[in-house]
């Protein structure tokens, strides 16, 4: 079964909610997935969130796109987050807020565990769909 | 559907209520805000409130982002017991549109500063019908389907508009569908955005749709070999819609924009290359 580690390097490691959740692992891209909702977004109740994203603008964006999400109920039952690759968020501070703190703020508000910093973005390798674990403590994804 | 509540026109001595429901302001541009409003005769107050009874205008200080964030703790009710003027753009647009979802209430798409500030006031304190002229340099104007056509004006930023389908985007149906500027955003974006306006149904039954400021950003473009500019996409589209567009309307981040009432009856006349908006105060 393949395992991801957290790497505590990459900024979205900051992040993170304490628990252990399973459930099929959906998602991906930020920006695909917002701009999917009312299209063709699939049912996400029961999923492990995968969310990454590289910076166009600035934090606002990602705010908006995880509020977009909230206010759109498309995550009221998902069980866990999983955060990959937030590129060119480095060192990004606007009035005292970065990526971490606009991922903290919204995805806490869902109740569930969420587990940052794994090595998945548009440069990593491809991960496989299944079942997926996510546990903070260990720092790991794990997809069956 | 509903129709709207028009609020009555402000007057000297009124009081209205600066607030910042997006980013804040520095000190100093808040200061001017408060002048701005004093040298129009009025009494300005700066507070987190916004819909006391009383106050005759709700002025926001600025735009930014996170007004989305507590556009569904307005109170709605209140907003429609006594219907008053909320006056922003840019972000604020999430709260021009909230407000219209739930209470119907005709808003004001402008800001204090300079010529914008003198379209404002005229917005506010005259109950008079605002007409825009196209302006054919503009990149917007490039955009066209000839026409003519009316409806309830509403809209503002577009990143604003996409940001509330699935999640509280007003029914278009009969109105005239009014956007500015994607900040940031090249064509591919606007493209990914139109899309998920079209394919979700948002658009179904708007009667017309025109257009504001616009920035190329073709530097965003990430395929050259296939990339259009954002008029082509646009023109593309919308063109599809079947209805006029009028663009070149001297609203949104241009630097000397002008101001319209959001809510009441807007008339498209691509030959005059008009939008006539019906006054947003009685």
């Amino acid at each position: 079964m393949p395992v991801f580690h957290r790497n505590p390097a990459e900024i979205s490691a900051q992040v993170s909610v304490e628990g252990r959740a399973t459930g099929h692992l959906m998602g991906g891209n930020l920006n695909v997935l917002t701009r999917s909702i009312g299209v063709d977004l699939p049912n996400l109740d029961g999923a492990i969130l995968l969310l990454e994203d590289t910076r166009v603008v600035g934090i606002g964006v990602v705010d908006r796109a995880l509020t977009q999400l909230l206010r759109s109920g498309v995550l009221r039952d998902v069980r866990g987050v999983a955060l990959g690759q937030f590129t060119g968020f480095d060192d990004y501070v606007d009035r005292g807020w970065t990526v971490v703190d606009v991922l903290q703020d919204r995805l806490a508000t869902l109740g569930v565990p969420v587990l940052g910093g794994l090595p998945i973005g548009p440069s990593a390798s491809p991960i496989p769909v299944g079942t997926a674990t996510i546990d903070t403590a260990a720092g790991t994804l794990t997809v069956s | 559907m509903t129709s709207s509540l028009v609020p009555p026109r402000v007057k000297v001595g009124d009081r209205v209520r600066l607030v910042s429901p997006a980013s804040y302001p520095s000190v100093e541009a808040l200061n001017e805000e408060v002048a701005i409003l004093e040298s129009w005769g009025l009494r300005p107050e700066v507070g987190e409130h916004a819909l006391d009874p009383g106050v005759r205008a709700v002025v926001t200080t600025r735009g930014g982002a996170g007004s989305y964030r507590i556009i569904d703790d307005i109170d709605f009710d209140a907003a429609r017991r006594d219907p008053k003027p909320v006056v922003g753009f840019s972000d604020i647009s999430c709260v021009h549109l909230a407000l219209w979802e739930h209470a119907r209430v005709v808003g004001v798409h402008g800001m204090l500063f300079g010529v914008t500030g003198e379209a404002t006031r005229n917005v506010l304190m005259n109950a008079e019908p605002i007409i825009l002229h196209s302006a054919p340099t503009a990149l917007s104007a490039e955009v066209s389907v000839e026409g003519a056509a009316s409806g309830f004006l509403i809209g503002g930023n577009l990143g604003a508009i996409v940001g509330m389908v699935g999640a509280g985007l007003p029914s278009l149906a009969d109105g005239i569908l009014f956007f500015e500027s994607l900040v940031g955003s090249g064509p591919e974006v606007l493209d990914q955005v139109l899309h998920q306006l079209i394919a979700s149904g948002s658009l179904n039954g708007v009667r017309g749709v025109v257009i504001g400021h616009l920035t190329d950003n073709q530097d965003a473009v990430a395929d050259r070999d296939t990339a259009r500019t954002v008029t082509e996409v646009l023109q593309d589209r919308l063109g599809v819609l079947g209805v006029p567009i009028l663009g070149g309307l001297p609203l949104g981040h241009d630097p000397d924009p002008l101001a319209v009432p959001l809510g009441t009856t807007a008339t498209i006349d691509t030959t005059a290359g008009t939008l006539t908006v019906a006054p947003g105060v009685c």
